[in-house]
């Protein structure tokens, strides 16, 4: 086989299996293609050595017709996730050098099953932002680019080290997490598959916390088939996460064929926001045609409090964040940057550490959970979940899951949004919604902007409901025939 | 009173109450812009040592942050429970016994400083 980083992570499994490849063929071709594209800056610690020998130790498996269900599958990994024994900062200075004597129960699960490492990905320091642009290690940069410039564009955040590594084939699929909609825009800037699961269908046990009662981890993928084999074995009950949920894994790669005849496809009507581009627009109504051949009945459901939910994300998330990323106090790990006294220490540690939109949100986050303002700000917003989350089960007594757009507008520059907060908070406003009301949802590729850029279109199911979820993402990626893939200019 | 927040892992560094207490009294709840003195108190609160010529961007920072927040003022949540869990789940009980321990050296392996299993701090008690 000529270019075996062209295999999609079910078509390498097959392939392995048939023993028509070897995973150390596979490892050697990817590790080769992180080193071409250096430049995309997508992983920030590449571990050859531990890849090769992982491979190996899954080759020797496959020889005797063993292994798991990954077995021998090259995966990047977000540097949020814990791995044992390998550098884990979640791109921020405050945990330089943090090396975990423990591993994160979703890539214990991946490595239970036979899959690959071959190193860290890239991502917004704490997974705070929406462009990669806040990591300490500096900007991802899209391996896609505009039809009219050069320019660098942004692959979307806080997983834009995932998304940029998929999509430039620099690993069969990625992990990545989601707190108000990190996995799936920066699939739709890329032109891949994103999925966030159910609050609780993923451990979060090993995952820096953000924010505890809206991240979740997931996969960023090639396709859809490859997002369910993921899906299938980073989730699962863990007793060391209580949020996590006891409840069997279905087979998500059993139920993609089974179509949506007669599945209802919810269209929130409040989705159609002020100022969306045109394109967006057309795209989503293209979406609603394609379910709607493919046997769908489309329904228009209203979520009357979606225009509430991004401040309400932009209270909770901080006040969450402030509390979780008290404990890096220079004492029991990472940066230390010593002061006169202990308070001094504290002080000038966290104030070296942290960069400039985490401190924003700690600040915030420590402001609306002070004494006389928690009753305003927190728990109003808490308040105002509720209702988010009544909209969608009042939603879902007329339909089976939502069609939506995933992200406002294609893959922007590198710098174009990084001065106003608040411009770039808004590219969430498609996504913050399922976190705050702890739904599953899914990003699909689905077609490309005027200037050449995939754009991407969501759905989000019912509590639990993945397998519907992917069965109707599955229809909806085979009527978009997505196959446009970004030009290697990179390799040059 | 500062209440901690039911999904955090982690309680604020130790003598944030105290701060909050004083902060109370000065403003009585009420929703109003920041200013760089409440910015200088929040930073200290979190531990954050922010340099003067920084208060007055940080100032508008934040205020623009909170003004936009503010719409959340016109929602009607009279009745309305506050959310306490994303997913309706019974949270599990587990056996109160001990399931792992004696990892000292792990613990304090990625300590900046530490000692004979402790960790080094600067001097608190004089």
């Amino acid at each position: 086989m000529s270019d075996l980083t062209k295999l999609t992570l079910a078509g390498a499994r097959d392939a392995l299996k048939a023993k028509e490849i070897s995973s150390v063929e596979l490892t050697t071709a990817y590790i080769e293609a992180m080193d071409a594209a250096k430049v995309l800056n997508a992983y920030v610690l590449p571990t050859v050595d531990k890849a090769l020998e992982m491979a190996r130790a899954s080759d020797a498996k496959l020889a005797k017709g063993e292994g798991g269900a990954l077995e021998g599958l090259p995966l990047g990994v977000k540097d949020l996730f814990a791995t044992k024994g390998v550098r884990t900062t979640a791109c921020s200075h405050i945990l330089d050098n943090f090396i975990p004597p423990y591993e994160s129960t979703v890539t214990s699960n991946l490595w239970r099953d036979g899959a690959v490492m071959l190193g860290k990905l890239n991502n917004d320091e704490f997974a705070m932002g929406s462009s990669n642009e806040t990591s300490y290690y500096g900007p991802v940069i899209n391996p896609w680019r505009r039809k009219s410039d050069d320019a660098r564009l942004v692959p979307g955040g806080s997983s834009g080290g995932s998304s940029a590594a998929v999509a430039a084939k620099l690993c069969l699929a990625a992990t990545a997490t989601d707190t108000g909609g990190s996995i799936r825009q920066p699939a739709a800037f890329t032109g891949t598959v994103g999925i966030k699961p159910t609050y609780g269908r993923c451990s979060r046990w090993g995952v820096v916390a953000f924010a505890s009662s809206l991240d979740q981890a997931g996969p960023i993928t090639r396709d859809v088939r490859d997002a369910a084999i993921m899906l299938g074995s980073m989730a699962g009950y863990d007793d060391k996460d209580s949020t996590s949920v006891d409840r069997p894994v279905p087979d998500y790669e059993a139920v993609l064929g089974r179509g949506v005849k007669g599945l209802r496809v919810g269209i929130p009507r409040e989705y159609r926001v002020d100022g969306m581009p045109a394109e967006i627009d057309a795209l989503w109504t293209r979406g609603i045609e394609w379910l709607k051949a493919a046997g769908a009945e489309i329904v228009d459901v209203s979520l009357p409090t979606t225009k509430y939910a991004l401040p309400t994300y932009y209270i909770v998330a901080p006040a969450e964040a402030s509390s979780n990323l008290a404990r890096y106090d220079g004492v029991r790990y990472g940066l230390r940057v010593e002061g006169s006294d202990i308070t001094d220490m504290y002080e000038k540690t966290r104030a070296a550490g942290f960069g400039s939109e985490v401190r924003r949100r700690i600040l915030i986050g420590t402001y609306v959970l002070s004494a006389g303002y928690y009753d305003a700000y927190y728990l109003k917003a808490q308040k105002v979940r509720t209702l988010i989350a009544r909209d969608f089960a009042e939603a879902y007594k007329s339909c089976d899951v939502l069609l939506t757009p995933t992200a406002p507008s294609a893959a922007f520059a590198i710098g174009e949004k990084s001065a106003d907060p608040l411009s770039m908070y808004l590219n969430d406003v498609f996504t913050v919604t399922v976190n705050l009301a702890g739904l599953p949802g899914i990003s699909v590729p689905a077609g490309l902007s005027s200037d050449g850029l995939p754009l991407g279109l969501q759905l989000i199911g019912r509590t639990f409901d993945e397998e519907t979820l992917l069965r109707a993402a599955f229809a909806l990626e085979e009527a978009a025939a997505f196959s446009a893939e970004p030009t290697t200019w990179w390799k040059a | 009173m500062f209440r901690p927040n039911p999904y955090m892992g982690q309680v604020c560094l130790a003598d944030l109450r105290l701060v909050c207490l004083s902060f109370q009294n000065q403003n009585k709840g009420t929703l109003m812009s920041v200013d760089q003195d409440t910015v200088r108190r929040i930073a200290r609160l979190a531990r954050i040592a922010v340099r003067d010529d920084e208060l007055p961007a940080l100032a508008g920072e934040l205020n623009s942050i909170l003004d936009w927040v503010e719409q959340l003022g016109e929602v009607d949540t009279n009745d309305v429970e506050p959310m306490t869990s994303a997913v309706a789940v019974t949270m599990k009980m587990r056996e109160d016994v001990i399931t792992s321990g004696n990892h000292q050296k792990d613990v304090t392996a990625n300590a900046p400083q530490s000692e004979d299993g402790f960790y080094v701090v600067p001097r608190v008690v004089e």
